[in-house]
């Protein structure tokens, strides 16, 4: 027993505190270098890093679900849009930023627990038709209903400022309003870092891989199942929050199955079994998107195929093929 | 003494079978009880309402002294009663020590802590590791599960259901795939765990040798009731068990033999078949020739189904040759297998459930090679009843000929069928195909006794129509009447290949193999 290194439950090898030291100042110098972006960039350039975080956020929630828990959720758009709506409206009413993000969170949650009560206890396919079907009803109801602004969506979203104790922080400029969703992503980032390194999270790929045993290692895994649905709900409807300031209007779309979609292809595509798949992919996606817009009106199509080559070539996503690849040399 | 678990008159029934119908037990603690009894006996399923898995129709559950009839299965887990499953239930993308790692949170009441280092939580270390000690798995910590041996894999399985510190274990089978090098692995494991005096064991076993040395009660199943229930030098005795054992008694071997034309029709040389990395079938060579009945005979988890199943290209032998006629088919699809003459009738049937008798035997209507056209064109395939005369090519009416039953319930669709006439009609459909080599698997399994006369008279005249026929069975005494000749498999190869009639007057051979009792005395 005294060969066992310090750990064994683990599944990472345990690093040195030199090793530990340079990862963090690595992650320092990261997050340094994403705030000071602002300084050398165009207002476009920002619009389209902010795009890629909230996007990021928005994959990361879905993947919590989805990569770690082993269910495919089609109707994540629901808790993205609910944030996005009620975040508009709270803005419209009362112009401060946190006070926006936390109402659009709240409401986000509410969805989830209720979405997901129905859904979790089915697995699979069922599970996935399901959370579409809500998914759409939640698109019909904001695309119906007057209260929604109906197919025009809410408009005139204020950029709120951020007002926290004895300060207040204008939000106008885009590089301000750029810092914020980095900071919110970044902070999200290390909580579900945490989040599924915890036992929780071994639990949840449990959960994946065999939700029976789960249930026969004592351990309710239904209601374990909703937990992490509702905090994937959480996750989504907070990058659905970001979403108006940025473009001063939310549409229905928002709510639209092929939103649900975007989540799915970023963790498809970076990963889905990797914590970081989810970020390569949002990144890919926002930006592949940008350039086709600009050289075709058939962006779209252009768009398919590329995906088509990159989920075809790169099994387990871009970060899941390189980390393969990385292993076999070692 | 209270009980540890007590079971009022429990049922269970899907569709219209019955399989638990009024199990009344009690199990004192510290006692090791093995449930036996044939194939479809109601064994897992009993586990099943034991364990939450499945909820009863009826009947009542105390476990300690409270009631758990209709509790959900992770409450069962965390007031003591833990089950393994007869099929491997690891996870099998997360390393051996996360396998561990799962129950010992669970057992720790951490498993929903979110903000903490899984590793960080007190006592799970040293937990997993003790646990990775005892069950010799320290190299393989790291490993995916997915990548264990599959007897790596069994003692994980059985490990992580006594990582929740059960007080009642219920082990589904614990051995099931093993190799005879692998077993007394996990009978060692099995024996520490109950030395430590926590743990009441309930095993569903299939090996006599284990059942026998391990046991200080045996409770025998037979279609959903218990049988017999007793310490293991009564049940040894016991006639009735026996029976169950040995099938029926059935009398003098059945007619039509020497129909075999001598020419071989299907060659098998040392094929070996894998599931993963468990080699059940090892070095198998059979020899069956034209007209033949012949017998693969064995207890449960011996390798017969997988034979069948190899045969018919479902699992595909990794290496070896299986010859049908001068043709090499044993790497073919089970459809070009069945194309060139073979019909597989597995265990549980997989008649169509939603299409009438009739239309189950003529979706599989199809002339075969071995019948003469002179035959083919005499007996309309779909032609009303013929005049009873036997030529060369099976339709609907030979098989409302050979089993009358059907005839009158073709019009019934298949779930309104019972097991026997369902039975009856896998062979038909089998038949149908016209195959010249039927392959039946453990056709007398679950069926009366006098269904089992019935199906051997069948047999009989199916093999006058000159189809070869080799059965897998585990009952002795009816295998030995319908067949010419025996192979004994064991583990998944062959150790005897005898006649019939030999082994009906040395019953002795049997005992080693199979480990029942006499054969000749019922028969």
């Amino acid at each position: 027993m005294s060969t066992l290194p310090r750990t064994v439950v683990s599944a990472s090898p345990g690093r040195s505190a030199r090793a530990r030291s340079l990862v963090f100042v690595g992650f320092a110098g990261l997050v340094l270098a994403l705030l000071l972006l602002p300084l050398g960039t165009n207002q476009f350039q920002l619009f389209l890093l902010t795009r890629i975080a909230i996007l990021t956020l928005f994959a990361m929630g879905f993947n919590l679900v989805f990569g770690y828990g082993g269910l495919l959720s089609f109707g994540h758009a629901a808790f993205y849009s609910a944030g996005a709506y009620t975040a508009g409206f709270v803005l419209k009413a009362y112009p401060s930023l946190l006070v926006g993000v936390a109402g659009g969170v709240v409401v986000a949650v509410i969805l989830g627990v209720v979405i997901g009560f129905f859904s979790v206890r089915h697995l699979d396919i069922y599970f996935s038709m399901l959370t579409l079907a809500f998914g759409m009803l939640i698109y019909s109801l904001v695309w119906k209903s007057g209260f929604t602004g109906g197919d025009n969506g809410l408009i005139e979203i204020p950029r709120a400022p951020l007002v926290l104790p004895g300060l207040e922080i204008p939000m106008t400029p885009i590089g301000h309003y750029y810092e914020f969703v980095i900071v919110i992503t970044i902070v999200v980032l290390a909580v579900l870092w945490r989040i599924v390194h915890s036992p929780f999270g071994v639990v949840l790929r449990g959960m994946r891989e065999n939700p029976e045993r789960v249930e026969f290692a004592g351990i309710p895994m239904r209601r374990y199942r909703l937990i992490a649905f509702v905090l994937s709900a959480a996750i989504a409807g907070l990058a659905g929050t970001l979403l108006g300031p940025l473009e001063n209007t939310v549409g229905p779309e928002s709510a639209h199955w092929a939103t649900s979609g975007e989540p799915v292809l970023a963790s498809l595509l970076g990963g889905a079994s990797t914590f970081s798949g989810p970020i390569v992919g949002a990144i890919l996606l926002v930006l592949i998107k940008e350039i086709m817009e600009r050289y075709t009106p058939y962006w779209l199509l252009a768009m398919g195929m590329v995906l088509v080559v990159l989920v075809l070539s790169f099994r387990g996503g871009i970060v899941g093929s390189l980390r393969a690849l990385w292993q076999k040399r070692a | 003494m209270t009980p540890l678990l007590r079971v009022e008159d429990l049922r269970k029934s899907f569709g219209e079978v019955s399989a638990v119908d009024g199990v009344s037990l009690d199990l004192a603690p510290g006692q090791l009880t093995c449930i036996i009894g044939p194939n479809g006996a109601g064994k897992t399923t009993l586990v099943n309402l034991l364990t939450g898995r499945l909820a009863p129709d009826g009947g009542r559950i105390d476990f300690n002294g409270r009631e758990i009839t209709r509790m959900r299965a992770h409450a069962r887990v965390q007031l003591g009663l833990s089950r393994s499953f007869q099929v491997n239930s690891v996870f099998p993308h997360l390393t051996v020590a996360e396998n561990l790692a799962i129950p010992t949170l669970a057992r720790l009441g951490r498993s929903g802590a979110m903000l903490q280092r899984a590793e960080r939580v007190s006592g799970l270390e040293d937990a997993v590791r003790r646990l990775l000690a005892e069950w010799h798995l320290e190299d393989e910590r790291k490993m995916s599960a997915a990548a264990l041996s599959h007897g790596s894999q069994r003692l994980l399985e059985i490990a992580i259901a006594v990582a929740t510190r059960p007080r009642l274990l219920i082990l589904d089978e614990p051995t099931a795939g093993l190799s005879p090098a692998e077993k007394p692995q996990v009978l060692a494991q099995l024996r520490r765990v109950a030395a430590s005096g926590e743990t009441t064991f309930v095993l569903v076993e299939h090996d006599m040798d284990i059942v026998f040395s391990l046991a200080d009660r045996i409770v025998v199943m037979h279609r959903g009731r218990i049988l017999a229930d007793g310490a293991p030098a009564v049940i040894r005795k016991d006639p009735v068990v026996r029976e169950v054992y040995l099938g029926a008694a059935l009398d003098a071997p059945v007619g039509g033999r020497g129909v075999s034309s001598g020419e071989p029709l299907l060659a098998v040389a040392g094929m070996n078949t894998f599931y993963g990395q468990s080699h059940v079938i090892q070095d198998v060579s059979m020899l069956l020739k034209e007209g033949e009945v012949v017998v693969l005979l064995g207890r449960n988890g011996a390798g017969k189904t997988t034979t069948l199943r190899s045969l018919m290209g479902l699992t595909p032998p990794r290496s070896g040759q299986v010859v049908l006629r001068r043709k090499e088919i044993s790497r073919l699809p089970p459809h070009e297998i069945a194309a060139a003459g073979v019909a597989y009738v597995p265990e549980d049937r997989r008649i169509f459930l939603d299409l009438t008798a009739r239309d189950n035997l003529l979706i599989a209507a199809r002339q075969g090679r071995h019948a003469s056209s002179a035959s083919r064109q005499n007996f309309p395939r779909c032609g009303s009843a013929s005049n009873g005369e036997w030529g060369g090519g099976w339709d609907l009416a030979r098989v409302w000929a050979l089993f009358p039953a059907l005839a009158d319930i073709q019009h019934h669709r298949g779930d309104q069928l019972s097991g026997g006439q369902q039975k009856m009609l896998a062979i038909g459909r089998a038949l149908m195909s016209n195959p010249d080599l039927l392959l039946l698997d453990e056709p007398s399994e679950g069926l009366a006794p006098a269904v089992i006369r019935a199906l051997a008279d069948a047999i009989g005249r199916i093999r006058a129509e000159g189809v070869t026929i080799l059965l897998a069975e585990q009952n002795a005494a009816f295998a030995t009447r319908v067949a010419d000749r025996v192979y004994i498999i064991e583990n998944g190869h062959i150790p005897l290949e005898e006649e019939s009639t030999y082994i009906r007057a040395h019953p002795e051979v049997l005992q080693r193999y199979l480990a029942v009792e006499d054969v000749s005395e019922h028969g």
